[in-house]
């Protein structure tokens, strides 16, 4: 037996690398086509938005390996997530509010 | 695979916790890393959102595809994917035990790392000795600009010489690194790579107009 006996999963997460290599670069040329596109703004924020997402949630899930890590651990990463999420909406809602209300 | 190969393929795992999968127990190092991204990814996630109220409230904002040169950052943005690709190459390698092959990757990494450096340290000159002139105070986003990639470009430096060291180490006689070692590395380093993609998208490719 030649092959360590770690080699098989160590493969497989080789090529699973490879595959969210592509769908990264694939993404990023997706967002630099996006931004020559003639679309409404908001609709332009939103896809922009949309691709960083998606990017940021396969780097975070399959190059740090987070979902294949104890529940403790993504809760650990999780939570902070939730509450910077509605840290942002709370801003953003104050900030609208007081873009309304200056004269 | 006989009976003894399994056996020895059962105990070899076990006897070897610092290569298990990511399924069990996370080591301390692996913890630590964890809990230290999540307090910088804080500070991160202060900085952009400092920028998004600044940019919301402001009277006018500058086109950013207008001031910096997206096919740069681009490029910076391919340099720093590709460079997460081959530290999980680097941590493969290790695993199946080829310690070459490991120090290999790492060095392609490094240079990764460094080519993004001088990429970055390229724009800053380009805009500062430009016709732009668009120096730290020039206005508020030049500030939070600079601020910004600057923050995160200490951030790549960091990782440079982290993945360095273990580099030297990898290298030496007593070849005293471990895919555990390199994985917790790894951690940070595509960690980079997650606040670039926020920081490509937010501050240079969202329109204003």
């Amino acid at each position: 037996m030649t092959e360590s006996p770690t080699s098989a999963p160590t493969t497989t997460r080789s090529r699973s690398s490879f595959i969210i290599f592509l769908a990264l670069v694939v993404l990023t040329a997706l967002e630099l086509y996006t931004t020559g596109l003639q679309i409404e703004r908001a609709l332009r924020i939103t896809a922009l938005s949309g691709l960083a997402i998606t990017k940021g949630a396969l780097v975070l899930l399959f190059f740090m390996h987070l979902r294949d890590e104890p529940r403790a651990l993504k809760l650990t990463v999780l939570v902070p997530i939730v509450m910077s999420v509605a840290l942002v909406v709370v801003l953003a809602l104050d900030t609208v509010a007081r873009l309304k209300a200056a004269p | 695979m006989g009976t003894g190969d399994k056996a020895m393929t059962s105990s070899s795992v076990v006897a070897d916790p610092a290569d298990s999968v990511a399924t069990a127990a996370p080591g301390a190092g692996k913890l630590g890393m964890w809990t230290f991204l999540v307090t910088d990814a804080m500070g991160f996630g202060a900085l952009l959102l400092g920028y998004a109220v600044l940019r919301t409230r402001a009277q006018t904002w500058p086109n950013p595809m207008q001031r910096l040169s997206i096919p740069l950052a681009a490029a910076m943005t391919f340099t720093l994917i590709t460079s997460s690709l081959t530290v999980m190459l680097a941590v493969a390698a290790l695993r199946k035990g080829s310690r070459g092959l490991a120090s290999v990757w790492l060095a392609v990494t490094v240079f990764l790392g460094l080519l993004f450096v001088a990429g970055q340290g390229y724009e800053y000159q380009q805009l500062l000795t430009g016709p732009q002139h668009l120096g730290l105070s020039t206005d508020l986003f030049a500030s939070t600009f600079y601020t910004i990639t600057g923050f995160h470009g200490l951030h790549v430096l960091a990782g440079v010489i982290y993945l360095g060291a273990l580099l030297i180490l990898t290298l030496g006689a007593a070849g005293k690194t471990s895919a555990a070692h390199v994985e917790v590395a790894a951690l940070f380093w595509h960690f980079v790579d997650f606040a670039w993609v926020a920081i490509f998208t937010f501050v240079y490719l969202l329109p204003t107009v």
